[in-house]
Parts: C-alpha cells; sequence; structure tokens
C-alpha cells in the first residue's frame, strides 16, 4: 500500500506511542475500575464482619454483576478520557501534526481501544478475583469458572428451547461465541470512540443522547417496515387454522431473520462495526483546529 | 518553496484572507508582522495543513498541506501560541514523538534545553508556562524539519530567555531551512528575521528583505524632524523617522518604525516596493 496511507512500521511505531498515551491519560482510571473485584470483595467481607456475620464473600453473581458494571463505565469513559483530547485545538493540534497517516492514527486508535483496553481490563479483573478464590474457599467458584460454566448452559439452552420448540426457534448456540461477544464489545468502544472525536465537551453523556435518539428515530422507520400489514395477518391466522409453524412462515422477513440470527447479528454488528470504523478515519482525516 | 496564490479564508461570515499571495524562499528566516485580527494565526494554521485551503492555492513543495500525508509533516513543524502540558518528562516526550521526524535529533533537544537552562528530566505537566514553552522550542528546533512555523514563539518568556531564544534559532537552524515566526514583539526578534511580511486584513503590505527595505527607506534616528517622514516617534534622545531613501544612505532597520510607518502608508509603501 502506498506508504503515505500506511506503513506497518509506521503503525507499530505509532502504537507504541499511542500506547504510552492511553496509559498516561487512563493507567490509574483503568486500574482503579480493574479493582473493583477486589475492593467489593474487601468491602463485602468487612460490612459482613461489621453487622456479625463473620467474613463473608459476595456470590458468584453479584461479582459478575459487579464485573459487567465495571466494564460499561470502562467502555463509556475509556475513549473520551484517551482520545477527547483531540478536539482540543492545543492537544488536538499537536495530534494532528505527527507525521502518522490517518489511516494509522485511526488503526492505532482501534486497536487500543477495541483490544488492549478490554484485554487488559479483563487480565487485571478475572486474575485479582482468581487470586481471591484461591486464597478464600468462601469465595466459590472463581469468575472464569462461572463464564465457562455460564457458556455451557447457555449453549445448553439454546439447544434444549431448539429441540422443545420442534426447530420453530433456531438453534442459537453458535451465537454465544467468543467472536460474537467481542463484536458488541469492540461496537461499545467505536460508538464511543466516535462520540469522543465528535463532541466537543460532555462527550459520554451526548454520546448517549445521541444513541437514544437515533435508536427512537430507527424504530419509527423500521417499524412500520417490519410491521407491515403483520396485524391483519396475524388476524387471518388467528381465524384459521393454521399451525404455530405456517404462522411463523407467513412472515417471511422475521422468520429468514429468526432462522438465520447468527448470520444477521454477525453481519448487523459487523456492517454497523465497519461503518463505525470508517466514520472515526474520516473524522480523524478531516479535523480542523 | 511555499507558493500562496490568491488565498482566501474565512470564518463563517468573517473573512480573515482574502487575495492573499505571496512566494517564500527556502532558508530564510521570515517574519510575520500584522495587527490583530488580520489572520497570521490563521495563515499558520494553513500552512501547518490544520485548516483546509477554502478559496486560492497554497503549496509547500508542490503538497497540499490539508492532505496532512506523513511525508509532508515529517518536513515541518508548527509551534502554536499555547502549547499543551504532557504528563511525561521533557527528553521522553521529545525522544518518543521525535522519532516520527526524519531528522530529528536529542542530542540537538538536549543541548537547546541547556541553552534555555532548563531541565529536561522535569515533568512537562509541572513545569511553568515560560519552561513549557522553551521546551517546545528546543523540540521545535531539534525536529531538524525544512518548514518550521512559530505563532508568538517568544509569548511567556522573560528576558534572558528571549536572548536565548534567539542565540538557539541562530545556532540551530540550518541554512536551507525556512523559518516563519509571528509575533507582536518586533524587537525580540529583530536581530534574526530577515524578510519581513506585514499582513493586513486583506492583503500583503510588504514581503521584503532587510536589503530591500534599508535600499527603499531609510531609517533616521537623529532629533531633526524630517517633513517628508513617513513615521515619526520620539524616543530618549531623539527621534526614530522612516523616511523615503531617496539617496541611498545606507541605516539599521527598526521593525517597529517599519511596522507603523507601513500601516500609516499602505499604499505608498505597497507601490514603493512594487516598483
Amino acid at each position: 500500500m502506498n506508504n503515505e496511507v500506511f506503513n506497518m512500521n509506521r503503525l507499530g511505531r505509532y502504537l507504541m506511542t499511542d500506547i504510552k498515551n492511553a496509559i498516561a491519560r487512563y493507567g490509574v482510571s483503568l486500574l482503579v475500575i480493574a479493582t473493583v473485584a477486589l475492593t467489593g470483595y474487601l468491602l463485602v467481607g468487612f460490612f459482613t464482619m461489621i453487622v456479625g456475620a463473620g467474613w463473608q464473600s459476595m456470590p458468584v453473581a453479584g461479582r459478575l454483576f459487579m464485573m459487567v458494571l465495571s466494564f460499561i463505565v470502562l467502555t463509556i469513559s475509556a475513549p473520551a478520557k484517551i482520545y477527547g483530547f483531540i478536539t482540543d485545538k492545543k492537544e488536538g493540534s499537536a495530534f494532528l501534526m505527527v507525521p502518522a497517516s490517518s489511516l494509522e492514527k485511526t488503526i492505532s486508535m482501534i486497536l487500543v481501544c477495541c483490544v488492549i483496553l478490554p484485554f487488559a481490563f479483563f487480565a487485571v479483573y478475572l486474575s485479582l478475583d482468581q487470586i481471591v478464590c484461591l486464597i478464600d474457599a468462601k469465595c466459590g467458584d472463581s469468575l472464569i469458572v462461572a463464564i465457562n460454566n455460564g457458556q455451557n448452559v447457555l449453549t445448553d439452552a439454546f439447544v434444549r428451547i431448539s429441540r422443545e420448540s420442534n426447530n420453530i426457534v433456531p438453534d442459537y448456540s453458535s451465537l454465544a461465541t467468543p467472536w460474537m461477544y467481542f463484536d458488541d464489545v469492540a461496537q461499545g468502544f467505536l460508538i464511543f470512540l466516535l462520540g469522543a472525536l465528535i463532541f466537543k465537551s460532555s462527550k459520554p453523556a451526548k454520546t448517549v443522547g445521541s444513541l437514544i435518539l437515533i435508536s427512537i428515530a430507527l424504530s419509527m422507520i423500521t417499524t412500520p417496515i417490519v410491521m407491515h400489514g403483520a396485524i391483519e395477518r396475524f388476524k387471518e391466522a388467528a381465524a384459521s387454522n393454521m399451525s404455530p409453524e405456517e404462522i411463523f412462515e407467513s412472515f417471511p422477513f422475521i422468520s429468514w431473520s429468526m432462522k438465520h440470527a447468527v448470520l444477521v447479528d454477525f453481519l448487523s454488528d459487523t456492517i454497523v462495526n465497519i461503518g463505525l470504523a470508517i466514520a472515526i478515519y474520516f473524522r480523524v482525516r478531516k479535523i480542523k483546529h | 518553496m511555499i507558493t500562496i496564490k490568491k488565498l482566501g479564508f474565512s470564518y463563517d461570515t468573517n473573512v480573515v484572507l482574502k487575495d492573499i499571495s505571496m512566494e517564500l524562499q527556502e532558508g530564510r528566516i521570515y517574519g510575520l508582522l500584522g495587527e490583530n485580527g488580520v489572520g497570521k494565526t490563521t495563515l499558520l494554521t494553513l500552512l501547518a495543513g490544520l485548516k483546509k485551503v477554502e478559496d486560492g492555492i497554497l503549496e509547500i513543495d508542490g503538497k497540499k498541506p490539508y492532505n496532512r500525508e506523513p511525508s509532508f509533516l515529517s518536513n515541518i513543524y508548527y509551534l502554536p501560541d499555547e502549547v499543551p502540558a504532557p504528563r511525561r518528562k521533557a527528553i521522553d516526550f521529545a525522544v518518543d514523538h521525535g522519532q516520527y521526524w526524519t531528522n530529528f535529533s536529542a542530542q540537538k533537544f538536549s543541548e537547546i534545553m541547556t541553552v534555555f537552562d532548563t531541565d529536561q528530566n522535569q515533568r512537562m505537566d509541572q513545569m511553568s508556562y515560560g519552561q513549557l514553552k522553551k521546551t517546545f522550542i528546543s523540540f521545535a528546533l531539534a525536529c531538524n524539519t525544512k518548514y518550521l512555523f512559530m505563532d508568538e514563539p517568544t509569548n511567556g518568556l522573560d528576558i534572558p530567555s528571549k536572548a536565548q531564544f534567539r542565540k538557539a534559532v541562530s545556532k540551530y537552524t540550518s541554512d536551507d531551512s525556512t523559518l516563519l515566526i509571528s509575533t507582536h514583539q518586533a524587537r525580540d526578534l529583530e536581530a534574526i528575521i530577515d524578510p519581513i511580511i506585514i499582513l493586513d486584513r486583506r492583503d500583503v503590505l510588504l514581503n521584503a528583505s532587510l536589503d530591500e527595505i534599508a535600499q527603499k527607506l531609510y531609517f533616521d534616528y537623529s532629533s531633526d524632524v524630517d517633513p517628508t517622514a513617513l513615521y515619526q516617534e520620539m524616543v530618549p534622545g531623539g527621534n526614530i523617522q522612516v523616511i523615503p531613501n531617496t539617496t541611498g544612505a545606507e541605516s539599521k532597520v527598526n521593525i517597529e518604525a517599519l511596522f507603523n510607518a507601513v500601516l500609516l502608508h499602505k499604499n505608498e509603501i505597497k507601490e514603493m516596493f512594487n516598483k
């Protein structure tokens, strides 16, 4: 590829600089968020001791909830804290002047947000939880074990539901793959990264606000299309002796989407993620100070 | 070479630059002067590719700055008036960022920091504004770029630092580098800038070397008032007068007096230098 657009060595060097920038701007915050596992464990233990119930550990469900909550906080806050400076005239000018291409800068930002940050978060969070559960027998299953078990339960449930519905509900077990999770994780970071590059202040709040408005607008547009004539067809189906399979098949778009849910989920997430990445690239390319 | 032809730029309805044309030759240190709001910073940011040219042509060695190609960016450095304060040691910042500029020299950075009497191991977010500015000036010079644009570089510097700045620019700028320094503090840079560009809101009033200026204007420091003076200012011990040089006499250009003379007699000076 043209050296002015992409150069692997330059990307490598830029990524290293970018990682240092991320550590300087968000390293401490990441550690605080990723040590919620330990903090929560200690708080629950001390609290139960104070109320006279002896040292107790937070149950697995509670720890899973804490992890998801911490990860949501990370997704919302990290892109704005690490890259929000780009819209600032003083710091953003310095960023634009660095002799790397817009594509390299974009790829580096995406790698930091979508790969390095989640990896660092889960590495610290799950390791701490694992250590706590190794030390304290009352802790029960560690989160790594619980997630693995949960994955098996989810897969079994998908298979069972599909079998019990005589395959009207397709087998969605392949939805629960690491790639599908990554797709969604990346989407969250990409959305808030784009928001950090577009809005000049209150970046996470404005991004959430925009998401709500976009969701409402999309629902208003797509619902009439998808549900066109649905009420009439429901009435016709109810009046006739159609089997559940026939009713399901009488809505071609919905039945096709449900049968190909894995493909639909993969395609929709991938298309949206590519769209977001392209939007981030053009924002970096066209930003002015 | 920097080529600017009929350049125009506006912020919404506020026209800042219109029909600006000039050429900047290599290996010279240009002083960019002008009143507040005439577009000096805008011109520098356009040259650095931080803004998109709306009208006309602006090219540096045939390249359009706004494309921000890596090879182009590695040949230029823009030092804004206000600089950020990264949470890093100055030397770490310089070495880490300098790697993108092909000719960056960490040794030169250290030397210039020494000239400025600034600790390169100090964290930049703990520096005073003057120290921070000196760090960025050191970095800008250490990048050894072909084109260096500085916006009010002496703002925030104390009196000794201004002298150190002049020394650093003279000593650490290579002969083929082109510098464009915007300033309101003409006296700070009097010894190093040549040629002088005086920008008006919609015009380039002057783009001439000190030799050309001295050939066409005589700077008189006597106490006798000359009725033909384009500009006259009383100073302790006499006057500074800017007089059309009809005799070919030699004099030392006083940039502040020149600037005031140009502003008072825009058309006359333009005609004089366009002949």
